[in-house]
């Protein structure tokens, strides 16, 4: 019987880092496997290695072991196929919103025109028409991590990888750009990995939530969010969004604390 | 609002002027009325000996600053790409803003004769260095995010540095290329001070010898003039390349960025560091021991160092070096209090800061060494007008620095001060002078290296006694050993106070 390769795996994924004190585990046995068009978030105490994961995917680090295949295609290095939203603040400060978005346009062969038009509509699909023109210093946060998005959808990746993208903005435009995402997504039904330490964020935009364990990082639960598309924030009210809340909750809290202890006895 | 205060300036500096000379406070030798001075513009302009020196002088200042820029930010390029040489470089480049550079003039001269390029190969030294440490700083600082983003989009190592890293670092390599504009005036209009073949600096130097101060203002003005526009012409550049780009990196004053973090630092990580800080000076030596085998100006360093020891022997010698010392201590001493008193007074009584604040960062902008021979004709060729020079260097980044270092200052130190009601006095030895001591103690070794550079200077153009007139004495008659000899003790001076001032930083700093 042939096996159907899943569009997204992680197979025995470990990852270690050499420090002064000897080496430090953060990733272990992660295996992982994601349907085309899913929309997963990752939540795990702070530094349980969930950024570190994402980066693995994104080819922007290498795991010490095991392997990372998308589309059939293991994971090598960066690529435009794997696009990746940073948290901090990624957009270029001497280029217009257009022109960052562009940026991701440039040298692959098409006319000035093209890129233009094609970045325009990126950035109409961020909410962002009216602001071509500027530049980030006149941009706030929102709209600086919008431009960052457009940059990514642009050139057109299979897999769309955001570390905590909202983690520098304030709770109102946390919520109005998370549904700005999420109204992409039910347009797009892109493949999205989104790293978050938001519980509710995860819940509200996620058909899966996958929770890391402290360090080292393991999977230790999945949680299917089953309601339907297209959501809508008041969803946070109901009795069913409070239930997932509650467990993934339960099954965090006790992480980060063991987090916790391990961070404050490190300081002490 | 800005522009205005600038203005009203420069119109009262000249209201001033018409009225001092018109009511007969001032001599007309050493201020002549506005009327005479315009009077001979006209014959200077139609012999063409006006137009002629303006070119010339222009010419060396575009060269010495566009070979500046051209040289300074590859060449950061380099130390960013290669850490090791970044690292050792780094602690030496930033010491040569605490060496007067002018010193070298002499060898520059025997190497080069008396034309364009003494002149622009000795002020070219002066403006790589900011290009280049501003653009490797710039480089270290470009956040990791915008790397990763060009690695994300497939860029390669070489797109990612033209396209990313480099414009990152621009804002950096512009304040670098504002650094070297004025580096560059103030260089090549010193220069010329002290032996060219035409120029402006070399006019103004002409016709005090020549006891026609009508003529020297009208040089003196024109020099002003072409450093406003010289300056005028990098804020075009910054202008042109950072539209809307918004936050931008000001110096408050010349090496301000660079000396504090850069000192050489002494100490600490271990044999490759100490390897990485003796390899500059031996590569120094090196280079040093070829060129005395290359140019018969340059000896070599064992007979430096005998006729150094030779020299300290004399007695007339070490009354020289004497001379030298106690100036520049003087003028150091009265720049420091008079710097800081002004700075504090203008940063912290608002009525003052907004009467001073255009005059001071004006005066701050202009090749002070026009004002020397003024100061010769009215102090004659002894020690108080090299003193009054080393002061007027000294003063003003001293004062500039303690001023916005108070701009700047946490605004809440001050409520805090208020809320517990502690009185003016205790508020400022307590409270401000404290907030601003880090930006104080940089205002301070610039202002020494500023007071050795103003002192050296002038003796170096015109003097009685000093090293400096040592140095040009033994250029003009060839003794080429004992040039060099001074030229060491000299740069052993500038070099031992900067590094006493950055103990003094050290031991302060420690908790901040």
């Amino acid at each position: 019987m042939p096996t159907v390769e899943p569009y997204l795996a992680m197979q025995g994924v470990q990852k270690s880092f050499r420090t002064k004190l000897g080496s430090i585990q953060a990733l272990k046995d992660i295996d992982f496997e994601a349907a085309k068009g899913s929309f997963i978030s990752i939540i795990g105490p702070s530094g349980c290695g969930k950024s570190t994961l994402l980066a693995c995917v994104g080819g922007m680090d290498f795991p010490t072991s095991g392997r990372i295949v998308v589309d059939g295609r293991p994971v090598t290095g960066p690529s435009r196929r794997l696009g990746y939203v940073f948290q901090e603040e990624s957009i270029f400060p001497w280029r217009t919103a257009l022109a960052n978005v562009r940026f991701a346009l440039e040298g692959r062969g098409m006319s000035r025109h093209d890129r233009d038009a094609r970045a325009r509509e990126m950035l109409a699909a961020v909410g962002l028409t009216g602001f071509e023109g500027a530049y980030p210093a006149g941009l706030s946060g929102g709209m600086k991590q919008r431009v960052a998005i457009a940059r990514v959808l642009a050139a057109e990746p299979e897999v769309v990888l955001m570390d905590e993208p909202f983690g520098a903005l304030d709770q109102q435009t946390r919520l109005l750009v998370g549904e700005q995402v999420l109204r992409i997504w039910e347009a797009t039904h892109q493949t999205i990995l989104f790293v978050t330490h938001d519980i509710q964020e995860a819940i509200l935009l996620s058909n899966e939530v996958v929770v890391l364990s402290a360090r080292p990082g393991r999977i230790i639960e999945r949680v299917t969010v089953p309601f339907p598309h297209p959501r809508e924030a008041s969803l946070a009210g109901t009795t069913e969004f409070a239930d997932i809340a509650a467990r993934l909750w339960h099954i965090l809290s006790g992480e980060a604390k063991k987090a916790f202890i391990e961070s404050e006895a490190r300081r002490g | 609002m800005k522009t205005g205060g600038y203005l009203a300036t420069v119109v009262a500096l000249i209201a001033i002027w018409f009225l001092v000379t018109k009511l007969g406070w001032i001599s007309s030798q050493i201020l002549p009325a506005p009327g005479d001075v315009l009077g001979s513009v006209g014959p200077l302009a139609s012999s063409g000996e006006l137009q002629s020196s303006l070119g010339t002088t222009l010419f060396r200042i575009l060269m010495s600053f566009l070979l500046g820029v051209v040289l300074g930010v590859p060449l950061g390029g380099f130390a960013w790409r290669f850490p090791g040489a970044g690292q050792a470089m780094r602690p030496y480049l930033a010491a040569s803003y605490s060496v007067p550079l002018v010193v070298f003039y002499p060898f520059f001269l025997v190497v080069f004769g008396i034309n364009d390029w003494p002149v622009i190969a000795l002020t070219t030294v002066m403006t790589t260095v900011p290009v280049c440490l501003n653009t490797y700083v710039g480089l270290q600082a470009a956040p990791k995010v915008l790397v990763d983003v060009g690695r994300s989009l497939e860029r390669t190592p070489g797109q990612i540095f033209r396209q990313i890293l480099l414009p990152s670092a621009w804002p950096h390599t512009l304040a670098g290329i504002k650094l070297s504009m004025v580096y560059a005036v103030v260089g090549v209009i010193a220069l010329e001070f002290i032996a060219a073949q035409a120029g402006l600096g070399n006019r103004i130097q002409y016709y005090y010898e020549t006891f026609d101060p009508d003529s020297m203002y009208v040089f003196i003005i024109l020099t002003l003039l072409l450093a406003g526009f010289c300056v005028a012409l990098v804020v075009v550049i910054e202008a042109l390349t950072t539209h809307g780009r918004g936050t931008f990196v000001m110096t408050g004053h010349s090496g301000a960025v660079a000396s504090r973090a850069d000192a050489p630092t002494t100490g600490g990580a271990g044999i490759r560091a100490g390897l990485r800080a003796i390899v500059i000076p031996a590569l120094a030596l090196i280079v040093w021991y070829i060129l005395s085998r290359l140019v018969f100006v340059v000896v070599s360093p064992p007979v430096a160092i005998r006729t150094l020891i030779r020299d300290l022997g004399n007695v007339q010698y070490l009354g020289d070096l004497g001379d030298t010392l106690m100036k520049i201590a003087i003028a150091f001493a009265v720049s420091a209090i008079l710097g800081t008193v002004i700075g504090i007074t203008v940063g912290l009584v608002r009525p003052a800061r907004e009467i001073f604040e255009p005059l001071i960062l004006i005066l701050n902008g202009v090749p002070k060494i026009v004002l020397y021979p003024i100061l010769l004709v009215i102090f004659g060729l002894g020690g108080i007008s090299q003193i009054i020079m080393g002061i007027i260097f000294g003063t003003l980044p001293v004062l500039v620095n303690v001023m916005s270092g108070l701009a700047t200052m946490r605004p809440v130190y001050r409520k805090v001060a208020r809320m517990l009601e502690v009185g003016p006095m205790r508020a400022l030895f307590r409270v401000y002078l404290p907030a601003v001591m880090p930006m104080l103690i940089v205002a301070l070794q610039l202002g020494f290296s500023l007071s050795v550079l103003g002192v050296l200077y002038s003796e170096l153009i015109a003097s009685r006694n000093g090293l400096g007139q040592r140095i040009i004495e033994t250029y003009s008659a060839g003794i080429y050993d004992r040039m060099t000899a001074s030229v060491l003790v000299v740069l052993f001076i500038a070099l031992s106070g900067a590094w006493l001032l950055h103990l003094v930083e050290r031991s302060v700093m420690r908790h901040h």
